[in-house]
């Protein structure tokens, strides 16, 4: 007798990638001898050295690190939910396994391979998923000759009202880092696009073999073996940056982590947590000379997307919580509505919104040009489609609405339902 | 990890945190702007007090002049300054906000593109540059051609010119590169040389003459990288067999090959790959030892 297990909707290694947020899986029977419905166990294959997976039936509140089917014996389908346990990420590609068991006589029926990738603190990364982050990013830069060119190109003086100082500005972000890292997992499928803890030192991001150490004039130098001493924009090798702090003993010049969660008062409103973009996100790219210090050059720099994946995880961690996923809540995200209605935002910035360069929309309120195209897809979610509006960004979990998970989630931002 | 306890721990910690805010809150801008007009309150103060003001910015856009007085202002310190134009600069993300007040920003920029204050004046000199502005851009050539009228040393000025890319730059830096006032403006001047494909002959001249220090031909390598990826592979292979080679540049092109080629999709590449996996075994480098396994990982899969 054997099963099948599929996850994410795909039967191969493609789609076997979780996040905490549960992903929807299916076990079935494969050309059953059984009379009658089989008792299994779909648990986690020991010794288990790398990420941890927890189970639950479909519809049902609470996960288990094991847990008991009973699986018709006609071929059909059991629908079942799996996602990494909190606390418990992968460190490699297929790291774990989740196997399905006889309870009767504890035969194999089927073993998959798989990776709990979550976006981790870039200080605590391993050697390994050091190197693989940067071998994809650099892959993805390809001298300057590379699709990495349309991020500067999008983060511009031009495109910045798009992204910047307007309730837009977080979604606007997540996107453009989401769209960032479906490309390099397109290179790499097990690479995530890990942050920069700007409120706390850095000792292992501001090295020769990370994000490189400033020589006399601010050119970044990079270890023999770290290609991102191949990096290029505008046409010109190198990075220019130098921190303004002790990277290896210091924070930046920015607020605390707890500080910025409580922004948004006592009802822990949207409205008050755009006060984030000032600090800690402008002081943070303050904190150094160089690219990252202008917005025309910003993007230049990797260390651009660092910085805004953790201003993502600031904003993510703050809708964990205060439970802020709710589409029809001002709380949650305002101005509700679209471009045009009363209270409405500049256009681009409102809920119902379309956002710009991924629909594609040049001219009149928006810039001339809109490089890269409509948003990259994802074997492992159809959210938030190729032209994602604002509101599509907000429930980045599908805690509200499972179709509506992005297929990203942070180390330390569990996923827990509404 | 139990979400419920990391959830009421966490929740104690940004309860923390507002408390402390509401607390200060009510007085903190208030405070803060008289503590930066007092002239003899001690200097951190008036520094935490401009980064106070920092934070409230977008509500309260009015504080950029305050701001924009304080950078210009001569008689105040470098370190109030230098505060003053981060926290400006920070501002500068708020587009939105800031739209009114950036010509004032610019021109107050431009006012003291001459201070006395070396960080101050680069510091303002790379915020003009990376705006790409057409008169700090002129300054900054004319001293590179007029040493005695340079804002900032030479290399410095060719990083900045960097930011904006232009044609007419290009002869300039050619002679310079030929005939450096300093080693690093001779790196500076390749490194922008990688825009200007008629410049590739002059960096593989460079790049393959060894009597050059090792950090200008390191340069001239990553520009040829840039500008001329192809021909950069083949000189890349000989560079990394060559045991007479610098051991940075041997290093620097194993992991480009790595990186950028497919080590075993030809007869000529998979023979390279056989020799460099023999150079592995006698190098006496540790940069080109690293870069050898990391080679060989890479073709291993």
């Amino acid at each position: 007798m054997d099963a099948r297990l599929t996850i994410n909707g795909g039967p191969n290694a493609s789609t076997a990638y979780v996040g905490w947020a549960p992903v929807p899986a299916q076990l079935s029977l494969v050309d059953p001898l059984s009379p009658g419905p089989v008792e299994v166990t779909v648990r986690n294959q020991e010794p288990q050295t790398g990420g941890r997976i927890v189970f639950a039936l479909a519809g049902s509140p609470s996960s288990e690190p094991a847990l008991p089917v009973t699986v018709p014996p006609d071929g059909s389908p059991v629908d079942l939910l799996i996602a990494g346990q909190f606390g418990s990420p992968s460190t490699a590609d297929g790291d774990t396994a989740v196997e399905v068991v006889r309870q009767a006589t504890g035969e194999l029926l089927v073993a998959t391979r798989l990776m709990v990738r979550v976006r981790k603190d870039a200080d605590t990364l391993t050697t390994a998923e050091r190197d693989r982050f940067l071998s994809a990013l650099a892959g993805l830069n390809d001298r300057g000759m590379g699709a990495y060119s349309d991020y500067p190109n999008i983060h511009t003086s031009a495109g910045s009202p798009e992204a910047h100082d307007n309730p837009g500005f977080l979604p606007w972000h997540r996107a453009f880092l989401l769209d960032l890292e479906r490309e390099l997992q397109a290179i790499d499928p097990s690479v995530s696009l890990h942050y920069w803890r700007f409120d706390e030192p850095g000792p292992n991001v501001f090295t020769r073999g990370f994000m490189g150490v400033p020589a006399a004039n601010g050119l970044l130098q990079f270890a023999a073996t770290n290609p991102l001493q191949f990096w290029a924009t505008a046409s010109l090798p190198g990075i220019v940056r130098r921190p303004l702090f002790n990277v290896a003993t210091e924070p930046a010049s920015v607020s605390d982590e707890a500080t910025t969660l409580a922004l948004g008062g006592s009802g822990h409103r949207y409205v008050g947590l755009r006060d984030m973009e000032g600090d800690p996100h402008g002081f943070a790219h303050t904190s150094f000379t160089g690219f990252i210090r202008s917005i025309g050059t910003a993007a230049n720099d990797p260390l651009f997307f660092m910085l805004h994946a953790n201003a993502d995880r600031l904003w993510a961690k703050w809708q964990w919580l205060h439970r802020r996923f709710d589409l029809t809540s001002a709380s949650t995200f305002t101005p509700l509505g679209a471009f045009g209605s009363p209270g409405a935002a500049r256009i681009g910035h409102n809920l119902d919104d379309t956002m710009w360069p991924w629909n594609q929309v040049v001219g009149g309120d928006r810039p001339a040009t809109a490089p890269g195209g409509n948003f990259p897809p994802s074997l492992l979610t159809a959210a938030p489609g190729p032209i994602p509006t604002v509101g599509a960004l907000i429930d980045y979990q599908g805690v509200r609405t499972p179709g509506s998970r992005l297929g990203f989630d942070y180390d330390d931002v569990p996923f827990e339902a509404s | 990890m139990d979400v419920s306890e990391y959830r009421r721990r966490t929740n104690q910690q940004v309860a923390a945190a507002a408390k402390r805010t509401r607390q200060e809150a009510p007085r903190n801008l208030k405070a803060a702007s008289a503590t930066l007009e007092r002239r003899e309150a001690p200097e951190g103060a008036r520094i935490a007090a401009v980064r106070a003001m920092g934070r409230d910015i977008r509500r309260r856009p009015t504080l950029i002049d305050r701001l924009i007085a304080l950078l210009a202002d001569g008689s105040e310190s470098a370190k109030l300054r230098l505060e003053a134009l981060d926290v400006l600069q920070g501002a500068t993300f708020l587009v939105q906000t800031f739209a009114a007040k950036r010509p004032q920003y610019l021109e107050a920029l431009r006012s003291i593109m001459d201070d006395p204050d070396r960080d101050l004046r680069r510091r303002v000199i790379g915020a003009l540059a990376r705006e790409k502005d057409e008169y700090v851009h002129r300054r900054l050539l004319e001293g590179l051609e007029k040493p005695s009228k340079a804002l900032v040393p030479p290399a410095k000025a060719i990083q900045f010119l960097g930011y904006d890319v232009h044609a007419d730059y290009f002869p300039l830096l050619r002679r310079i590169v030929e005939q450096p006032p300093t080693a690093s403006a001779q790196r500076e001047a390749i490194r922008v040389l990688a825009a200007d494909p008629k410049s590739r002959p002059l960096l593989t001249k460079i790049l393959g003459d060894k009597d050059q220090p090792s950090g200008v031909r390191y340069m001239s390598a990553l520009a040829l990288q840039s500008l001329a990826p192809t021909q950069f592979e083949g000189i890349a292979r000989k560079i990394a067999l060559d045991n007479r080679e610098d051991h940075r540049l041997r290093a620097a092109s194993l992991t480009a090959l790595a990186q950028y080629t497919e080590p075993q999709a030809t007869a000529s590449q998979r023979a390279f790959t056989r020799r460099v996996e023999k150079l592995g075994e006698r190098a006496s480098s540790p940069d080109v030892k690293r870069a050898t396994k990391a080679y060989m990982a890479r073709v291993r899969g």
